[in-house]
């Protein structure tokens, strides 16, 4: 018995990165554990992104690169969104320490253009904003290849589109892109006024290491954010109320 | 959250000897709850199901709130729940109570509570109003 005890390593020290809000990183019990993925799911307008400009804001303040990867919203409108709360990504753009991305759905090499990106560079903060229009991309995989399917495909058959194993096998990807290296990725999703679900696909949130969930009451004027999962993490599950003013997400 | 007006009147709620815990709440939120450790200890061992049974009793008020619905109680073994839904919104009061309370002053008293809430809300819309 203590022969096997001795292989275990459960008391091996986890390395945590910062997020950059004093209390949730409290909460966390220093940050996110270095390489995981974590899920900020909300509904439009619960502050999903302005997590991810703390993560970035902090990384850049120790010196690290960043990468913001973007599916959704021009570049321009999320730096404007960006400095009207107070964070200026300018000069750290400029030095080359923070790139945006904008990932164009349109192309069939979503998961190549992201791969070769966090291949050739020394990021260490990852954000994807959000996963969900790309997990929604029809892109079949086979190998290392990206697939466009077709009518023809042998794979239309085995795994549907839209069916959860194809979904499944595309996130899944998807997400060991992004913790590749020594990154540590923050992903956001969006879920639907009045959904109960973690993600809209109702998949990413079983792949990741971690979810943070943003709500939005907006006849009560109140949001709050609660640890739902975080991997080698004790952390409590209740709800804490948030503001969110100049500067970012404050805990009240 | 700190000096927020709402959990005070639901604090003075929970000063009733037949409320057992209160919050105001929608069917993805509790925005407001007093602290759960002045909830009556049973009704907390019991949380998990009568949080279930409120979801879906949210879900029949986010249907008929606009359509003037005002209240809904349903018992749950020894426990009603009361839920006094403000108007308009998927939003509503609610209360734990024994099922075997009398309820004539507590209804009175969740009246109270629900038209100063909506009276807190309306003043806070207005200033933000104001402000903008």
């Amino acid at each position: 018995m203590n022969k096997f005890n001795k292989n275990l390593s459960f008391s091996k020290e986890i390395v945590r990165i910062n997020i950059g809000i004093g209390e949730l990183d409290d909460l966390l019990g220093g940050g996110l554990p270095r390489n995981s993925v974590t899920l900020v799911s909300g509904t439009p307008g619960s502050g999903k992104s302005i997590m991810c400009f703390h993560y970035i804001d902090e990384g850049l303040k120790n010196g690290e690169k960043c990468l913001y990867l973007t599916s959704d919203e021009r570049i321009e409108s999320i730096l404007k969104q960006s400095s009207e709360l107070g964070f200026n990504f300018g000069p750290a753009i400029e030095i080359g320490h923070l790139k945006f991305m904008y990932v164009d759905l349109d192309k069939r090499s979503i998961h190549k253009e992201i791969d070769d990106e966090i291949k050739n560079n020394d990021y260490t903060r990852v954000v994807l904003d959000s996963l969900t229009p790309i997990a929604e991309v029809p892109v079949w995989l086979s190998d290392v290849h990206e697939i466009a399917p077709t009518e023809h495909s042998k794979m239309v058959k085995d795994m549907p589109l839209g069916s959860t194993p194809a979904t499944r096998t595309h996130v899944r990807h998807i997400l060991s892109i992004l913790s590749k290296k020594n990154c540590t990725a923050i992903v956001t999703s969006e879920v639907p006024e009045g959904s109960r679900s973690l993600s809209r696909d109702t998949i990413s949130e079983f792949l990741v290491d971690g979810i943070i969930l943003m709500d939005l009451d907006m006849t009560m004027d109140r949001r709050k954010l609660t640890i739902r999962k975080m991997r080698a993490t004790k952390h409590t599950l209740k709800p804490h109320d948030i503001t969110i003013s100049e500067g970012g997400i404050q805990f009240l | 959250m700190q000096n927020d007006p709402i959990e005070f009147i639901l604090d003075d709620l929970l000063k009733l000897d037949d409320i057992l815990g209160c919050m105001v709440a929608s069917k993805t939120m509790i925005s407001v709850m007093p602290d759960q450790n002045k909830f009556d200890p049973h009704v907390l061992e019991l949380w998990d199901i009568i949080k279930r049974a409120m979801d879906d009793v949210f879900v029949v008020i986010r249907e008929y709130s606009q359509t003037g619905l005002g209240e809904i109680e349903f018992r749950l073994q020894d426990y009603e729940v009361l839920f006094y839904i403000l108007p308009d919104t998927e939003n509503a009061l609610v209360s734990i109570i024994p099922a075997l309370a009398n309820k004539g002053l507590l209804e009175v008293e969740m009246e109270n509570a629900r038209q100063e809430i909506i009276k807190i809300m309306g003043e806070k819309e207005n200033k933000r109003l104001i402000n903008a």
